[in-house]
């Protein structure tokens, strides 16, 4: 999913790159201390995932988990995220510098969304439950990040938009299934072990610095 | 999929989609991150192979060969073959710039100067064929330093995470500092 350098177009680089930082102006403002260290924790996990490729069948299967992160961490995750893309860039090449903008919208986005759609179903703690947020929040961010990467991709020109997010789609497939499976199972040792990482997601919105709180903890 | 994807150019564009669906399908489906390019001299010309960080080849891509490296047009063009590999006849004494180009936003480049073989002034009668040789015989060697360049090592993922840690140290002192 990481776009690389001299396929964009400059307004769609400087756009996303526009749009990333307020991302990660937002998602500063939102990482307080106890946040903190989820947000290294998720980063990593997202940086040492995208490099591990398990060959099953026909293809080989990585990670992105930027579902799960989204979920856990709201706009936070487009600075934790901002980070693992860096070290990508530096350390392995994947992408590159002019388009981490566009890379970290369309990773961090759908993780954003994930959270403001599957944080609610997380009230209660029950299998099915952790299930369906663990699936969904797979799907809103592989699907999502599919779909940014196919509108950058034809916005740049060139290329149409409905055969690309068919081949993005597809070509993810794999992915999807194992990040629906591991997150599945983060949630479910996460409410064994840390249930109140699952309690603060769901009840608390996490409030922008100075913003008054919308909700009372649950 | 050399087959269906080397000849989509000729088909609708409704029917590319699906042939490139079904390719997907039954070739390696999830795509690795990067796109890696590694290009060698060849007697006649300049050939190479595409592949993705996971070591695993690039078939059907689209590879473009430019003279001199930043000209705007390629002057030539076609897919890479099953295993990503592709060959292009150039003439010798210049320098060429190779662009692969994948379908999902990937792209990787490289640029060789393709020196010209020894001559005739050159001592001994053979020594032109000699040159061929060596670059045919050296090309699996530079092609397995390329794919060794761009391995992922565990170190450098230690050391990120390392990097993560170390970042995630300032923040908090920064943080804890201003909040005195």
């Amino acid at each position: 999913m990481h776009l690389a350098d001299g396929v964009l177009t400059a307004p769609v680089l400087i756009g996303g790159g526009v749009l990333g930082a307020i991302g990660v102006w937002l998602g500063l403002r939102q990482l307080d201390d106890t946040r903190l260290p989820l947000a290294a924790l998720l980063g990593s996990a997202f940086f040492v995932a995208g490099t591990i490729h398990v060959p099953v069948g026909v293809g080989s299967v990585h990670l992105i988990l930027n579902g799960l992160a989204g979920l856990l961490l709201g706009w936070a995750v487009f600075p934790a995220m901002l980070v693992a893309l860096l070290l990508q860039v530096v350390l392995f090449g994947f992408g590159g510098f002019a388009v981490l903008g566009v890379n970290l919208l369309i990773l961090a986005l759908p993780g954003v969304i994930a959270h403001y759609v599957c944080r609610s179903w997380l009230r209660r703690t029950d299998r099915t439950r952790l299930i369906a947020v663990g699936i969904g929040s797979a799907l809103i961010g592989i699907g999502g990040a599919a779909l940014l990467a196919a509108l950058a991709l034809s916005l740049s020109g060139g290329r149409m938009f409905a055969p690309l997010i068919v081949i993005l789609m597809l070509a993810h497939l794999p992915v999807l299934a194992v990040d629906a499976a591991i997150g599945t199972l983060s949630l479910f040792a996460l409410a064994r072990l840390r249930p109140e990482v699952l309690v603060r997601t769901a009840g608390a919105a996490p409030t922008l610095a100075g913003a008054p709180r919308e909700r009372v903890d649950v | 999929m050399t087959g269906p994807v080397g000849c989509r150019g000729r088909l609708a564009p409704g029917l590319r989609a699906g042939v490139i669906a079904l390719a997907l399908c039954c070739a390696p489906a999830a795509r690795a991150h990067g796109l890696r390019v590694s290009v060698q001299a060849q007697p006649d010309g300049v050939a190479g192979q595409a592949f993705y960080s996971d070591q695993t080849p690039a078939a059907g891509d689209r590879v473009e060969l430019y003279a001199p490296p930043d000209a705007a047009e390629p002057i030539a063009h076609q897919a890479s073959d099953a295993q990503g590999r592709f060959r292009f006849q150039a003439a010798p004494g210049r320098m060429y710039r190779v662009v692969v180009e994948g379908e999902e936003g990937h792209r990787s480049e490289a640029q060789i100067m393709l020196a010209p073989l020894p001559g005739s002034t050159a001592p001994g009668a053979d020594a032109a064929a000699l040159g061929a040789v060596v670059r045919t015989e050296l090309a699996p060697l530079r092609e397995d330093l390329a794919h060794l360049e761009t391995r992922i090592r565990l170190h450098d993922l230690i050391g990120g995470i390392g990097y993560l840690v170390g970042l995630v140290g300032l923040y908090a002192w920064w943080r804890a500092r201003r909040s005195r």
